[in-house]
């Protein structure tokens, strides 16, 4: 089985980065790609808590939700990029497990493929 | 591809799908990029694919969607198909490696 890691660094709204990112890891989950995402710079603020976009954008919070439903279960966060944006793990919806940026090379040296968006 | 190597597909995602839009028109001294690449997809065989979603959000159409949503005309340029990100996920696996520009 082939591995992934999603590595999603843009904010939540104001662009259809994040949600294209998303859309990408359901469609690697159904064809069987183990996938795992990580949350840096921007992209963290993805999986912060109690998010009400207006009408017309889609509540990504609420997709995150639907990971499990396709077989991801592996989140990470990167540390730095909480610290400097002033967030904690207690800011996030989401059970994410919380990575220093010094051992991202050491966590994607696991995956067979990397994508970045 | 001069070195040798085989390339399974190149897949547009984002605002790179304006690369398989046949309406552009470049300024005479500049390069014309949907036409290098249809150029490089006819001369390579390469299997060349526009996301469908991405693509239609921004208003490149094949004439098959052009039908399908009523639309006068049809403007994806010979050589792209609209397709899902099944294609994409399928292209990674049988790839040894994945280059993704952009991201």
């Amino acid at each position: 089985m082939t591995s992934l890691l999603l590595i999603s660094r843009q904010s939540p709204y104001g662009g259809s980065y994040a949600h294209e990112a998303l859309d990408i890891a359901l469609s690697a989950a159904a064809f069987d790609i183990a996938v795992s995402l990580l949350f840096m710079d921007d992209g963290v603020y993805q999986l912060l808590k109690d998010q009400h976009p207006n009408h017309g954008s889609k509540n990504l919070g609420a997709v995150l939700g639907a990971l499990p439903l396709y077989d991801i279960n592996e989140l990470w966060v990167e540390s730095d990029s909480l610290v400097a944006r002033h967030l904690q793990t207690a800011d996030l919806a989401h059970a994410a497990q919380s990575i220093p940026g010094g051992e991202i090379a050491e966590l994607v040296s696991r995956f067979d493929r990397v994508l970045t968006i | 591809m001069a070195s040798g190597h085989e390339l399974f597909r190149v897949f547009f995602f984002h605002d790179a799908v304006i690369a398989g839009n046949a309406f552009t028109i470049a300024p005479q001294d500049q390069v014309n990029l949907p036409k290098a690449w249809q150029r490089f997809g006819d001369e390579h065989g390469t299997d060349m694919v526009l996301c469908i979603s991405s693509a239609l959000r921004r208003g490149i159409v094949d004439a098959r969607e052009a039908k399908r949503y009523e639309l006068g005309a049809s403007n994806s340029l010979k050589g792209f198909d609209l397709s899902g990100l099944g294609q994409w996920a399928e292209a990674m696996i049988v790839s040894d490696r994945v280059v993704t520009f952009g991201g």
